[in-house]
């Protein structure tokens, strides 16, 4: 476990020296003063759109980012070629797997709680709140979806380049984000075997449309049912560990050459 | 790396977005096979046709985000062909119900109307129903005023912009500046109706009626005897307007007096959206 830790600790490390999120949060931080300064017809003291939009902003920076972070890891070290004194080490590949995911996964939940801060910040300058228990449920769904991209871009990453990976999370991210929630609607205007493909997206892709408690947030809903945020948890747990063992199935055989990643 | 990725994505997403509105667009033609597409001038219009066409398209979405937020944030039913643990798991945290923004909070759904605007300076009926709600229960009849007088800069031919000036001024109580809006409509009307044929019939009884009730307040029965009678024409099962009509030329007196009708009509629409069925 120490050494899986080590290893988060390294790709959180990196995240505070590249400017990935630097970047993300000045871009979230400049799209909200924007919308803030915003005459709409001249009316003053609205957040609705303010909440909606930015919770949007700041799901889109976390994805950007997730993907980002994670896709890059095991490519990165295998081009630089530190992959061989890593596994010279008393280092499982299934420690560097999950250690990668794992500080892939936090730098991006963490960076997910800064925009959130941000975000509520703005809102409440502009006279508004959001739900503090809504919030801490929007928070946690939203880890738990990060969780899952996370494992799917490290899976990908096992036997990818870092862009080739990436690309592949992201339309695979956005196609499950886009297409699954409208499958129950879309079958009944489908037939044969467009139907069945349909039905085999509808339960092979991750749900992550479950994750999204935007809606209630935006607008003064009550909080979900814990039991119902429990179970989706529990979902995107089991999501996570099924591309983290495709990936490490990937993995463990996997022979590294000198410069094969370059 | 990975956010250049993002950013050639999003750059290429674009592109196919406004090209498959254009594609998508009842006026499309213009992108077939063959047509004027080969010249370098014309090359430059189909990139702008296709960008407006995407306009239209973002208007649009803008505008059907000020519903959603109008109904707090509860979608569009849509029939399912099957439930599964998903759904079941979608529908417990989504919210659910008939409800709606009330008094100013309808302000909130303003933003989403003024964006549509600003992504299609030609979506009028944004424009329209912004100002439909600013003058009513937002309680902001001046910033109503505001927005009409730019969907006119904007707009200067569409009827439905005077249509809802003319709302507007009966709202406020401007008997005179109501009756030369509804004027300014109906003549619009009979140069350019728009492409929806029945929302324009409706449209055009809705100015007839009010047009009408006025001509009766000032005292002009023949005038109104003629609205209402261009009312039977396009719907001649209106039993209202037909009894309306026998008690003016029999009595010369209507049952209701027209301002009581008046302010009947404009408390109607007020509330059409308390009704269940929708």
């Amino acid at each position: 476990m120490i050494r899986i830790l080590t290893l988060a600790w390294l790709v959180w490390l990196e995240m505070l020296r590249r400017k990935d999120v630097y970047v993300l949060f000045i871009l979230l931080a400049a799209f909200l003063a924007t919308l803030m300064a915003l005459n709409l017809f001249g009316l003053g003291q609205v957040v609705s759109y303010l909440k909606e939009i930015g919770l949007l902003l700041a799901w889109v920076c976390s994805w950007i980012l997730a993907v980002s972070i994670s896709t890059r890891q095991l490519p990165q070290e295998e081009r630089q070629g530190t992959i061989f004194p890593l596994l010279a080490k008393p280092v499982s590949r299934v420690e560097v797997l999950l250690g990668k995911w794992l500080g892939a996964w936090i730098v991006a939940g963490a960076a997910t709680l800064v925009f959130y801060a941000l975000l509520a910040l703005v809102v409440v300058m502009r006279g508004g709140a959001f739900g503090g228990v809504v919030l801490a449920q929007a928070w946690l769904l939203h880890l738990g979806l990060l969780g899952i991209i996370t494992a799917l871009g490290i899976a990908f990453s096992t036997r990818l380049n870092a862009d080739a990976a990436s690309v592949l999370t992201y339309v695979a991210t956005l196609a499950a984000w886009l297409v699954l929630p409208r499958v129950p609607d879309l079958v009944l205007t489908a037939r044969g075997a467009g139907q069945t493909g349909l039905m085999v997206i509808y339960y092979a892709l991750p749900h992550l449309e479950l994750f999204d408690l935007r809606h209630r947030l935006v607008y003064g809903w009550p909080p979900a049912s814990s039991a119902v945020v429990l179970w989706i948890l529990v979902y995107g747990l089991l999501m996570t560990a099924v591309f983290l063992t495709l990936g490490w199935l990937a993995y463990r055989n996997k022979r590294f050459t000198r410069g094969a990643m370059l | 790396m990975g956010i250049w990725v993002a950013l050639v994505l999003a750059i290429l997403w674009g592109a196919a977005f406004a090209l498959a509105c254009r594609l998508t667009s009842p006026s499309a033609d213009g992108l077939m096979p063959g047509d004027e597409t080969d010249s370098p001038a014309t090359a430059g219009s189909v990139a702008i046709k296709a960008l407006s066409a995407s306009r239209a398209a973002t208007g649009n979405q803008l505008y059907e985000a000020a519903d959603r937020t109008f109904h707090m944030g509860v979608g569009v039913y849509r029939r399912q062909a099957f439930t599964s643990w998903f759904t079941r798991l979608g529908q417990a945290i989504e919210p659910g119900g008939h409800v709606h923004l009330h008094s100013e909070g309808v302000n909130e759904l303003v933003p989403w109307l003024y964006l549509a605007t600003r992504a299609d300076p030609h979506n009028v009926e944004a424009y329209v129903v912004a100002s439909f709600w600013l003058a009513g229960e937002g309680g902001r009849p001046d910033l109503a005023e505001r927005v009409l007088k730019e969907a006119r800069a904007n707009n200067p031919k569409d009827y439905r912009v005077y249509l809802e000036k003319g709302r507007l001024a009966l709202k406020k109580g401007a008997l005179a500046e109501a009756a030369r809006a509804f004027d300014a409509a109906g003549a619009l009307w009979k140069r350019d109706s728009g492409p929806d044929k029945a929302q324009a019939q409706l449209d055009r009884t809705e100015m007839l009626i009010y047009r009408g009730l006025l001509y009766e307040e000032d005292g002009d029965v023949p005038r109104a005897l003629t609205c209402y009678r261009e009312i039977l024409v396009l719907f001649p099962g209106r039993v209202g307007i037909r009894e309306r009509l026998t008690e003016l030329t029999e009595t010369g007196q209507p049952r209701v007096a027209p301002a009581a009708m008046r302010q009947a009509i404009m408390f109607q629409r007020q509330h059409v959206c308390e009704r269940e069925d929708h």
